[in-house]
């Protein structure tokens, strides 16, 4: 394994809180969601026992009903599609207690989002869909095996209908009060993973990769080079020099701005362009 | 047979009914105003002027951070929480709280010998501070003054009960940084916007809530109305000091595309409301037509020019109609009686 990959993963790996989970930064202490599923996405073919401990982890915050709560919320989490995909990408259909995929799926399709065409998922349930929480419902979906599943062509349409005028996505608005709303570079990346299997998208998603092209040429932060290069690469495009920028961007320790998300990204945009898995690749 | 002794109720009956009670209900509606005016709370609030963000700004803030005794006593030892404006950039729009002032107002509460002071921001729909941060300059400033920087996004987040619950919502999670906070300021931008009237010190409290918990934007309290969240946030998180940057405003279709406006103002206290209906009139806007301030009214807040002890610039001096758009246009128009009454 790369050095820098090897570095990265250690970070990782210290930055696991006792109860299995990670949290946003190394020392906060509290596991969250969003970082404990990429960062067990990113570990999980370096360190089978960092992996079983955030699984297990992962799996205790999943209720009965399939929904993923935050320790002590009452609230269903929007990450529970994140941590439905993560459950699928770790193979856990095999795993002896399936059944926790199966109501996480289950509550992820009963989950909506209210919208003028189409119907995606909210941040929080019956609130406004936005580009982010239905990307990562129809990842978690598809990768399930279940792309026949209604909800996933409704997500489609409304993604498809949230395109911004010259190429890409933003949280999900075409216009903000009187002018035309911009693209920004991780809801476009993940709009383009989450159409990468539709032929129909495949239009808007070259225009999407203009656009990512075009933002790291000005815009390159460590969160836009992660994002831009697991979707270039996840759709066959050349991200051309956009990991090894990523790679400049490592701090001594391993991190990526001292960010448990941020490593754990960079790490997984890292593995997917050297040869390894890209894990949001369907 | 009809009794002749029952008298048939005429529509003229229904007319002096209707007049009796809504005359009872108006001077009902004028006296409950009035006591409303009389319930503000004493707030202090001070008017700075800065001609350009050049000035000697951590002179300026230090000296009228001494006007409070007892809020500049109360900063030894303790940990400060800024929490500016950053949303979004733009080169050619005034959308965030400016570097400079942000960092003269680091360097104005170490001098009052804080024990640390963080800034602090939740940008309410960009995921990548790290961008916001440099492009608005925020991040070069801060690191050339050493001082710290939490995306308040990102967070470990705790919930707090919510007292008034206008958002009907049991608790509101908010990050630990706010939460362990002995002093959160509010350090808005001084802004029109496009559903609430204005951002100010009141409004500018929404980046605390997490994204992490509530998305990116933080859509949950859109939908339980603007104004009611902005008043369960401050009720939550307690800011005790606000500084509004007027320096350079923005008018028009903000909070994010108006246009730049020279104000030249600097509009601090330790009175949330009040420095807003400051912040307001020095706009041209009637306080009283901001709804969320008239609702603060209910909760504590000073709104009425009579309650609000100024110092520093008279309004009039600094005062400049902020463009407002169409929809907008009936935040200046004249207060009826009733509000007239109620003080705002």
């Amino acid at each position: 394994m790369r050095g820098y990959l090897e570095k990265g993963c250690s970070f990782l790996i210290a930055a696991q809180n006792e109860d299995g989970g990670w949290g946003y930064s190394a020392r906060s202490g509290q596991s969250a969601p969003e970082p404990s599923c990429h960062s067990l996405l990113a570990l999980r073919d370096f360190s089978a026992d960092s992996a079983a401990k955030g699984l297990s982890w992962l799996e205790s915050r999943i209720g009965p009903d399939g929904g993923l709560r935050y320790e002590g919320d009452e609230d269903i989490h929007w990450s529970t599609s994140l941590a439905a995909y993560c459950l699928v990408r770790l193979r856990h259909k095999e795993a002896k207690d399936a059944g926790k995929l199966r109501a996480c799926l289950a509550c992820l399709s009963a989950l909506r989002g209210s919208s003028d065409k189409g119907v995606g998922w909210a941040w929080t349930n019956q609130t406004f869909s936005w580009v982010e929480p239905t990307s990562y419902g129809l990842l978690a979906l598809k990768a399930a095996g279940q792309a026949n599943n209604p909800r996933v062509r409704e997500a489609e349409v409304m993604l498809q209908s949230r395109t911004c005028a010259d190429g890409g996505w933003n949280q999900g608005l075409l216009r903000a009060f009187y002018e035309q709303a911009e693209p920004l570079a991780t809801q476009t990346a993940l709009g383009i993973l989450a159409l990468q299997d539709v032929p129909a998208a495949r239009t808007p998603i070259l225009k999407a990769v203009a656009y990512l092209r075009s933002a790291a040429g000005t815009h390159p932060t460590v969160l836009s080079l992660v994002w831009s290069t697991l979707a270039m690469n996840a759709i066959g495009e050349d991200p051309g020099s956009l990991p090894a920028e990523l790679e400049k961007r490592q701090e001594p320790e391993g991190s990526w701005r001292s960010s448990v998300l941020l490593t754990a990204l960079a790490v997984l945009a890292l593995q997917a362009v050297t040869g390894g898995r890209n894990a949001f690749k369907l | 047979m009809r009794s002749s002794s029952k008298r048939r109720i005429t529509r003229r009956d229904i007319l002096g009914l209707a007049i009796t009670l809504g005359a009872g209900s108006g001077l009902g509606l004028l006296g409950s105003n009035i006591v409303r005016r009389l319930r503000q709370p004493e707030a202090t609030v001070t008017i700075l002027e800065a001609a350009s963000y050049e000035v000697n700004l951590e002179r300026l803030l230090r000296d009228a951070l001494r006007l409070y005794p007892g809020f500049s006593s109360s900063i030894r030892g303790r940990r400060v929480v800024l929490k500016p404006n950053l949303v979004e950039y733009h080169s050619d729009r005034p959308v965030n709280t400016h570097p400079k002032l942000v960092a003269a107002a680091v360097e104005a509460f170490r001098s009052l010998d804080a024990a640390e002071v963080t800034v602090a921001e939740g940008p309410g729909h960009r995921r990548d501070t790290e961008l916001l941060l440099e492009e608005s300059g925020l991040g070069a400033e801060l690191r050339s003054i050493g001082a710290k920087f939490v995306d308040l996004n990102l967070d470990p987040i705790y919930p707090v009960k919510l007292d008034a619950s206008l958002t009907r919502l049991k608790r509101l999670w908010l990050p630990r940084t706010i939460l362990d906070a002995n002093i959160v300021v509010s350090m808005p931008k001084m802004k029109t916007h496009h559903w609430a009237g204005v951002t100010l010190s009141m409004k500018n409290m929404f980046g605390v809530v997490p994204g992490a918990k509530y998305g990116w934007p933080k859509n949950l309290l859109h939908w339980r109305g603007i104004e009611n969240s902005i008043l369960d946030i401050v009720d939550a998180a307690r800011p005790a000091f606000a500084i509004v940057d007027g320096v350079e405003g923005m008018e028009g279709d903000g909070p994010i595309h108006g246009r730049p406006v020279k104000c030249g103002a600097i509009v601090m206290g330790n009175s949330l409301s009040a420095v807003d209906a400051t912040g307001a009139r020095i706009m041209g806007i009637r306080p009283g037509n901001l709804r969320y301030l008239w609702m603060a009214l209910d909760h504590g807040g000073t709104i009425h020019s009579s309650r609000i002890r100024q110092m520093g610039e008279p309004i009039r001096r600094l005062q400049h109609d902020f463009a407002l758009n169409k929809e907008y246009q009936y935040l200046r128009k004249p207060l009826s009686i009733l509000d007239f009454a109620a003080g705002v």
